[in-house]
């Protein structure tokens, strides 16, 4: 954790200092690659307004491991912990003070998220609701619909977003235009930090063909003698050789990074349980920690999760396993992994068995190192 | 000639003078010549008869053209080449003779095991002295190789010796009847010269002499003789030394890459890459900045080796080069990267490169921001471009260029100065040096002195920017 989050004002580049510079009253959509500065920016701005005039506000993240994330850093600056909550609280806090609570236990998770939009829209149309706030503060606000934004337009005299449109997750309507429209200004960040070259050279084989999409590795300013990055593309293996291959690196990372986050993400849930509980017989059981589930310890080194709850993370090290079922995560995939693996600072694995993406073989491709040229016996499966 | 021959021809001569030098005892036999000890009045030498069956079955006039060819060294003396006291044709036996001094030490070839390492440098700095020496007379030894090298006992004197084969550059009309076979040792032999498609000019054979000198340090590097394992059948050492790099590693990377740049195949790469300098600066003290970033180019040259020894030759195809384009820039850019970060002296950058494969060249262009926190009012655009040169049999070689300027807005690429030539040579030579560092911090510094002069760039123009091309 030793550098995810801002500790003093030498920490903060021109471009993200003046963001501090602009008036308070302002609302503000900052736009920028992964690892520009985004999330700390959005806890600076809450800080800077909480201690000024607007103590009434709350940080909404999109989900709860992001919460518990942000809760680390948050503990550096002078807003409670608590004002950190999640978009799913925010509108139910709400809508039960109005006696119109969703009970979501029997409901599919988007299924209750759509219900409790549209209860508070009724609140919010009927005039029962208005401005209850004095900020809000979206992160990660490209995965909000375009009601929900509108929404909290509605609660708060000032909000403040931050986006990614590369990192939109789920499969709603696009509300970049409608945040465009909320806010006074957008705010662009171009330079970013967190991802060593050799991570960003994976993640833009991902987009690569994609006609408005700048390269990270364009941007980057990682502080790559410091830490030099690495990425290794492991296929061929078996769920169970995935885990031993990862549990060997993951000792000598644990060495090299002895204060940073190692991450271990899969597309689904099925194959986090299976590693785990290898990882538990491997004697890592006090390391790890299931990041998307109840029992989540965030003092633990090693965190596990789906690819999907981890945005809004970084490790220092990350080992992407299971890539076999990527291709189930249907038409947010591409973005998904493009998520995912731009968690990664310094170290990246993924693993995989028999077959991964087209777009993701070309571009884990692109990002290793040069092929001897293909001979007509290899084309014949016979070298 | 065969023992008995020998015998018969020494038996001959012991008692007798040779042009007027008295023979004393037998010392030793080569091809076609024995040595003995010999005397004029108070001056002792070595003398070298050659047997007359073989002179005149290989052409009287042709020996006799390179015995009067090595006589014309009496008198030039060189510290580190035999002294040539005599020699012609014996007016009373008529056989041919030449008269050197003795020098009683034995060959590098047996002592090979025997030199220690730290005297390596020392040693090929005196063979490549002595070969200089010859070039700058116009003379070409042909024969460098670890037998034709004698070592004092101290191994800090390295005499080159038998300059039998001693030829006049430029020469074509030349009596040289075995003109197409080949003259030296094959295992020695530069590439071209083994297929006789050596230049005959001073750069043509100072390619040749810069890789029998390589050959024989890697010798001493390796303890062993250059393509040992390929010796046999004579069919695979032709095929060794067309094809095959050899691997060299050592403690000392400035001689492994001195070593590795003269072995290269295409004499035009080696000439592009090696300098008679390189050889006088193994003995010139390193700096203990330069030591350590040697250590890294140790470390990288292991690997390197390895990785070589495993890829197959590629051709000059569009793919490869693509190939070895697309890794370079990946190289380039991580360099860049470590380096702006070791430095902690420059504003934020976008990097982007561009290959051009057709002309084998990728060019990383760096653009830094403004930075007032800095004092740089400016925007500053460096480039580097990489052109391969040589594929060098899968160890490409590149010879890489900078250009840099400044301006109020965004530098558009056409519009940089001419580049200035860095260096030429592997690329972990190119990346791990301190190349880079020095057209970085160079430029950073013109960018400074450009402001203190009060020559800041108007609206639409841009100021070139010095970058200084790093010491070898």
């Amino acid at each position: 954790m030793s550098d995810t989050w801002w500790k003093d004002e030498d920490d903060l580049v021109a471009e993200q200092a003046k963001v501090l510079d602009l008036d308070e009253e302002k609302s503000l959509l900052i736009m920028g690659p992964p690892g520009s500065g985004k999330t700390n920016l959005l806890l600076l701005r809450a800080n800077q307004l909480y201690l000024g005039d607007y103590p009434n506000l709350h940080i909404v993240v999109f989900g709860s491991l992001l919460k518990h994330f942000i809760q680390l850093g948050g503990n550096q600056y002078d807003f409670p912990t608590e004002k950190i909550v999640t978009h799913a609280q925010l509108f139910n806090d709400i809508l039960r003070s109005e006696g119109m609570g969703v009970d979501s236990e029997n409901l599919q998770i988007n299924e209750a998220r759509v219900e409790r939009a549209n209860r508070l829209q009724e609140l919010v149309d009927s005039g029962r609701v208005g401005k209850q706030f004095e900020a809000l503060l979206l992160d990660e606000a490209q995965d909000y619909t375009p009601q929900e934004i509108r929404l909290m337009k509605c609660l708060t005299d000032v909000l403040i977003a931050t986006a990614d449109s590369r990192q939109k997750i789920y499969n709603v309507d696009d509300c970049i235009e409608v945040l465009r429209n909320c806010t006074d200004e957008i705010y662009p960040l171009t330079f970013h930090f967190r991802n060593g070259l050799a991570i960003c050279r994976v993640a833009d084989g991902i987009f690569k063909n994609a006609p408005d999409y700048t390269p990270l590795r364009t941007h980057s300013n990682y502080r790559e003698a410091d830490y030099p990055s690495t990425f290794m593309p492991k296929r061929g293996l078996s769920l169970e050789e995935q885990i031993s291959a990862m549990v060997t690196q993951i000792n000598d990372q644990r060495f090299a990074y002895p204060n940073d986050l190692i991450g271990i993400l899969c597309p689904r849930n099925e194959e986090l349980d299976i590693i785990f509980s290898a990882l538990t017989r491997a004697g890592l059981g006090y390391s790890i920690t299931r990041a998307n589930s109840k029992d989540f310890d965030p003092s633990r080194p090693i965190w596990l999760s789906t690819l999907t709850a981890a945005k809004g993370l970084e490790f220092r090290a990350l080992h992407i396993a299971g890539l076999d079922y990527l291709y189930r995560m249907g038409g947010v995939q591409k973005r998904l992994i493009y998520t995912g693996i731009t968690r990664a600072k310094t170290a990246l694995t993924m693993y995989w068995h028999n077959s991964i993406p087209g777009y993701l073989e070309s571009a884990i491709q692109s990002a290793s190192p040069s092929k001897a040229p293909v001979t007509k016996k290899k084309i014949f499966g016979k070298d | 000639m065969d023992s008995a021959q020998a015998e018969i021809l020494v038996a001959s001569l012991l008692g007798k003078e040779v042009g007027g030098w008295r023979i004393n005892s037998f010392l030793g036999k080569g091809k076609s010549a024995v040595v003995l000890a010999c005397s004029r009045e108070a001056e002792v030498g070595a003398i070298k008869v050659f047997h007359p069956e073989l002179v005149e079955r290989y052409g009287r006039a042709t020996q006799l053209e390179r015995i009067l060819r090595e006589k014309s060294l009496v008198g030039a003396s060189h510290p580190n080449l035999v002294n040539i006291l005599d020699g012609g044709e014996c007016p009373e036996t008529k056989v041919l003779y030449i008269v050197m001094e003795c020098i009683p030490y034995p060959n590098m070839h047996d002592a090979l095991l025997s030199i220690p390492s730290e005297m390596i440098p020392v040693l090929i700095a005196q063979l490549a002295s002595a070969a200089r020496f010859l070039e700058d007379r116009n003379l070409v030894h042909r024969d460098i190789k670890p037998e034709n090298i004698a070592v004092s006992s101290d191994f800090s004197r390295a005499i080159l010796l038998d300059l039998g084969v001693l030829r006049p550059i430029g020469l074509s009309n030349l009596t040289d009847v075995d003109q197409r076979s080949f003259i030296g040792t094959l295992r020695y032999g530069a590439p071209e010269f083994l297929q006789r498609q050596e230049e005959d000019s001073v750069e043509g054979w100072r390619a040749v002499t810069f890789y029998q000198i390589g050959a024989v340090l890697h010798d001493l590097i390796m303890k062993r003789v250059l393509f040992e394992r390929d010796s046999e059948p004579f069919s695979c050492l032709v095929r060794a030394v067309i094809e095959k790099v050899p691997e060299i590693f050592g403690d000392n990377a400035r001689c492994v890459t001195l070593a590795n740049h003269c072995l290269i195949k295409n004499p035009a790469t080696r000439l592009e890459l090696v300098s008679w300098d390189r050889f006088q600066n193994l003995v010139i003290d390193d700096s203990p900045s330069i030591t350590l970033a040697r250590d890294r180019i140790r470390q990288r040259q292991k690997y390197f080796q390895v990785a070589a020894a495993q890829e197959k030759p590629v051709g000059q195809n569009p793919r490869s080069v693509r190939k070895t384009l697309d890794d370079v820039c990946n190289r380039i850019e991580s360099r860049l990267a470590a380096l702006m970060n070791d430095l902690q002296a420059f504003p934020l950058r976008s990097t982007q490169s561009i290959k051009n494969v057709e002309q084998c060249a990728s060019e990383t262009y760096i653009h830094f921001e403004k930075d007032e926190l800095k004092g740089i009012p400016f925007k500053i655009t460096v480039s580097i471009r990489f052109t391969l040169i040589d594929e060098n049999l899968g160890r490409p070689i590149f010879r890489a260029e900078a250009a840099a300027a400044c301006a109020n807005e965004y530098i558009q690429i056409e519009m940089l100065p001419a580049y200035t030539p860095i260096h030429t040579g592997e690329i972990e030579l190119l990346l791990d040096n301190s190349y880079l560092e020095e057209v970085f911090v160079s430029c950073l510094e013109d960018a400074y002195m450009q402001i203190e002069q009060g020559k800041w760039p108007n609206e639409g123009n841009i100021i070139a920017l010095m970058v200084k091309r790093g010491a070898v």
